[in-house]
């Protein structure tokens, strides 16, 4: 199936990236994480003394002729890592720039968690991509292999934004399906006042969180000239203001409201990246997915 | 030379208020925009009422269109300009050459005498020429008509000045309009005039004035004051039968019909009936006595003053006497020739005016384009406004390489 999703150029550029699990990998299976279960397996984890009911195959004879006990041969099992990406669709993540319209932060939303399912795939880990908004929790349940990650994608497709950040009684299921020991990358606008007691929440649990924020040009650099009425999409909040005028107070403010978040985020032990949307994708991810 | 042959036209461009108002008010909206981070945003109002215009050079092209398409309606034309010329004096008949000299006073003026072909008026130096001028300014002309080819023949540059008798004879019934500049300069003297051809007889005939051997009637109506006149009327009758003219008098109190006519009536009845006014204006002669007219020709008068004066009414004359008609109220009564000079008065064919003063008959000065023929501008106007306006397109349409500010 060709991708419509990702271009080849940046298809090209995600090879390079991997997901690197603080935390041991509590699944079964064979994968490329170091996992907690021990057992038969390639690398060399320990000897431990026979118990009744080892297999005798697993006995290392060798170190039994030099030390006359029963000792069994260990080896750390590579396990395969759960990937969670979590979409924010309230409305005010249908934010786009006035150079740009069609590139609205969902949409680089969307490109990023399917470039996230593509890295989760090529190193055969399982993904699973939810999308979070007031108006309904949809999500497109974890799995592996190249036709999941096909249908995450086409499960991106029909995702919509709408509403404000859901309540917690909206995010039950959530925590039903993502598992301790996985990794779970929230894509949103960090404009959110409840994404940090949140992703605060996931932490705490023993997952691995990052975060992934996005921001518009115009939230960056501010180039308006003249009177406008600007318009809070989710709320419906006005305030007139003259764009040359405000420019500089809110560019403080609005880099001084990202440093807060970040560190917050990050007393949590939560890793935040900030994305502006005209980065190329993968340049978030690479920061993102970076080895500590 | 650029003149406008329609120009009301330009009254379009009243519509220049309509881009400049546009590009202001799209400068003064304020856009809404929708804006996730609007809470870090605090309201500011615009630093201080400025009227700014949005794209400027917009404005113009269109202002220029605009401009253009309001001369446009003006239809412009484009007409040689000539260059200026010598003045002409032109010196009407019935004004002697050096007088007309001596009241212009134009050294680089060409002159003329009004007449067939403009002859050169002779200056004082040349006395057979100024014989044959004196000949040419005896003999009567045409003056409107010779005044309009005049007009039409020079050029439009030439400025003329009309040198003309006071008493101005041979008009014609239509004011004189000159699309030259033209100064009229009334001198003393008067226009000589035709020998008159004869009188009218169907003129004649409406007034009352019978044919030879028929009696002429007069029609004699007075009340109670009226009736101390009727011995004067009837003395007149009796001098006037003397001279052996026949007359057949009616004479009647002032409420009985009057004869139909043609007949004199003498109305000695006080305030002249609107009945006998529309009967004056049909052509009917009509004497009333004790009504001081204050205008009219002065007819009759006496060492003491106008004592008869002649107004005229529609075809026909109302006459005026100005006291009672008694002998003790007018010493011109009594005057041995008055019957025949009030004879003279009545039976006097009527004239129509031969002349009139030149200052009330000054030409009026009206504009005339058929001077030289007007090329008309509008075609290219019309092409230099499409390749405007396909400039203004290509600026409005262009791709703004900055936002909208």
């Amino acid at each position: 199936m060709p991708c419509v999703l990702i271009p080849d150029d940046l298809r090209t550029r995600l090879r390079g990236l991997r997901f690197a699990s603080r935390h041991p990998a509590l699944r079964q299976g064979l994968g490329q994480h170091q996992g907690r279960s021990r057992g038969a397996g390639l690398e060399f984890e320990q000897y431990r003394a026979y118990e009744p009911g080892d297999e005798p195959r697993r006995v290392d004879w060798k170190l039994y002729a030099r030390s006359d006990r029963f000792f069994v041969r260990e080896a750390a099992r590579d396990s395969p890592l759960s990937v969670w990406v979590l979409l924010d669709a309230s409305a005010s993540m249908a934010q786009a720039d006035a150079a740009r319209p069609a590139y609205s932060k969902f949409a680089a939303a969307k490109l990023l968690a399917a470039c996230l399912a593509e890295v989760a795939t090529l190193q055969g880990d399982s993904c699973g991509i939810a999308s979070l908004s007031s108006k309904g929790v949809a999500v497109a349940p974890s799995g592996s292999g190249a036709r999941h990650r096909d249908r995450l994608w086409l499960a991106l497709e029909p995702m919509r934004t709408q509403g404000e950040w859901p309540i917690e009684a909206q995010l039950a299921p959530l925590w039903e399906r993502i598992l301790p020991e996985t990794v779970v990358v929230i894509i949103s606008d960090g404009l959110d006042a409840a994404l940090p007691a949140f992703a605060a929440r996931l932490a705490a649990a023993r997952r691995q969180v990052l975060s992934l924020g996005l921001i518009s040009c115009e939230e960056r650099d501010f180039p308006f000239v003249g009177g406008y009425v600007f318009v809070d999409p989710e709320t419906g909040a006005e305030c007139r203001s003259d764009g040359a005028a405000a420019r500089a107070e809110f560019l403080a403010r609005f880099t001084a409201a990202r440093t807060a978040l970040a560190r917050e985020l990050a007393r949590c032990g939560i890793r935040h990246v900030d994305h502006c949307l005209d980065e190329a994708p993968d340049v978030p991810l690479r920061r993102l997915l970076a080895r500590a | 030379m650029i003149e406008l042959l329609a120009p009301a036209g330009l009254a379009a461009a009243a519509a220049l208020v309509v881009p400049v108002i546009v590009h202001l008010v799209r400068r003064s909206d304020r856009r809404v925009l929708s804006f996730a981070a609007m809470r870090y945003l605090r309201s500011r109002a615009h630093p201080r009422a400025r009227l700014r215009v949005d794209r400027p050079l917009l404005l113009a092209l269109r202002l220029m269109l605009l401009a253009g398409l309001a001369v446009l309606l003006a239809l412009p034309a484009w007409r040689e300009h000539a260059s200026p010329a010598r003045p002409w004096v032109v010196v009407a008949p019935g004004v002697d050459a050096l007088a007309a000299r001596a009241a212009v006073h134009a050294p680089l003026a060409e002159w003329h005498r009004l007449g067939n072909g403009f002859p050169p008026l002779p200056d004082a130096t040349d006395a057979a020429a100024l014989a044959a001028d004196a000949r040419l300014a005896a003999e009567p002309a045409p003056i409107n008509t010779l005044l309009r080819q005049l007009d039409r023949d020079l050029l439009p540059t030439v400025a003329l000045t009309l040198v003309v008798p006071e008493s101005l004879a041979d008009l014609d019934a239509e004011r004189l309009q000159l699309g030259h500049a033209a100064t009229w300069v009334p001198v003393l003297g008067s226009s000589p005039v035709r020998p008159p051809a004869g009188g009218a007889p169907d003129a004649d005939r409406a007034r009352g004035i019978a044919p030879a051997g028929a009696a002429l009637r007069i029609a004699v109506r007075y009340d109670a004051v009226g009736a101390s006149e009727l011995p004067i009327v009837r003395a007149l009758g009796a001098a006037w039968a003397a001279d052996g003219r026949a007359i057949a008098w009616d004479i009647a109190a002032s409420d009985a019909p009057l004869p139909p006519p043609p007949a004199w009536v003498f109305w000695l009845g006080g305030a002249v009936p609107e009945s006998l006014r529309a009967r004056t204006r049909a052509g009917a002669q009509v004497l009333v006595t004790r009504l001081a007219a204050s205008c009219g020709e002065v007819v009759l008068d006496s060492p003491r003053g106008a004592v008869l004066r002649a107004q005229v009414l529609g075809q026909g004359r109302l006459l005026c006497w100005t006291d009672a008609l008694r002998a003790d109220a007018s010493q011109a009564l009594v005057a041995p020739d008055f019957p025949q000079r009030l004879w003279s008065v009545l039976a006097a064919p009527m004239r129509v005016p031969a002349s009139a003063p030149a200052r009330s008959v000054a030409p009026l000065a009206v504009t005339r384009d058929d001077f030289a023929p007007a090329r008309s501008l509008v075609p290219p106007l019309a092409a230099a406004l499409a390749a405007l306006f396909l400039v203004e397109r290509l600026v409005a349409t262009r791709r703004r390489t900055r936002p909208a500010a």
